[in-house]
């Protein structure tokens, strides 16, 4: 692939093993290459890799302390 | 010749290795059993929420998890980490639970996939993928948190359990892959499709379209 090729959806296509240093080299300059003269690409990459952080903050839950006793008794049955 | 009793908890997490704890509690020491529990519920608790999507389940499915860790521990041999028995327990137990019950959203969020033109640039030229940085900022935290788990739910099981425990609970992809008896490559196909619609969710949230 050359540093032209690629588009959009197959920069898409690699987000993930590009962001996990997964790419072959060649690969991940085509899709560097890509991101500077794509903006939306380059926000599109940016979206993807704060949807795990953002979506783990706002899901972030403890167990209540009537759980913890009614697991306790679990040891008791 | 008597053993004696697990070692009291100290201040740092791991201090005394589950190894030990579940030997305690294997013969009885209840102290070790507890201290599983305080060492594990939170996780627990929050990984059965991120799978069935609400509170009232999530407390029993997490009571049902303790209860199949509790029965089976003499069978627990040591091959894999303990986390990540009590993790395949949890995500089963989860699953189990979501196909005996009622409440079934079935709406696919595959309308949150990017979309592309024939020539493979995104058709939508409207939509502001800036925003989903912004989102925190932009829409209340309480409703940011209700469609979120709402989007979990609507994920398939397959996707829903690969993003929520390689991305949400961090769990090396190795002991994911093994979770879910999966190799990493299909694992990461499966977080990746699953993360794209969560984007796409989030984008719509904060106003720039569902794609």
């Amino acid at each position: 692939m050359t540093r032209t090729d690629m588009t959009c959806r197959e920069t898409v296509i690699r987000l993930l093993d590009y962001l996990e240093g997964r790419l072959q080299t060649g690969e991940s300059r085509a899709l560097e290459d890509h991101l500077d003269v794509c903006p939306r690409c380059m926000q599109f990459l940016e979206a993807y890799r704060r949807t795990p952080e953002i979506v783990r903050r706002c899901t972030d839950a403890k167990a209540q302390p009537a759980l913890t006793k009614r697991l306790r008794r679990i040891f008791a049955k | 010749m008597r053993r004696s009793p697990v070692p009291r908890p100290t201040d740092v997490e791991g201090a005394i290795p589950d190894a030990v704890l579940i030997d305690g509690a294997r013969r009885g020491d209840r102290a070790a059993f507890d201290q599983l529990i305080t060492r594990y519920q939170h996780r627990t608790y929050r990984l059965a929420l991120r799978l069935t999507g609400n509170g009232a389940d999530a407390e029993e499915v997490t009571q049902d998890a303790f209860l199949q860790v509790f029965r089976k521990l003499t069978t627990f041999r040591g091959r894999s980490r303990f986390s990540t028995w009590l993790y395949r327990v949890v995500t089963n137990a989860a699953l189990m639970h979501r196909r005996t019950s009622r409440r079934r959203p079935t709406e696919s969020l595959d309308q949150y996939l990017p979309e592309f033109t024939s020539n493979g640039r995104h058709k939508r030229i409207d939509i502001d993928y800036a925003a989903v940085a912004r989102v925190e900022d932009t829409v209340k935290r309480s409703e940011l948190t209700r469609l979120l788990f709402q989007a979990l739910s609507r994920l398939p099981p397959g996707l829903r359990v690969a993003v929520v425990l390689r991305d949400l609970e961090e769990v090396p992809a190795a002991q994911v892959a093994a979770i879910l008896g999966i190799d990493e490559r299909a694992l990461r196909q499966r977080v990746h499709r699953a993360r794209l619609m969560l984007r796409g969710v989030l984008g719509s949230v904060a106003g720039s379209g569902p794609r």
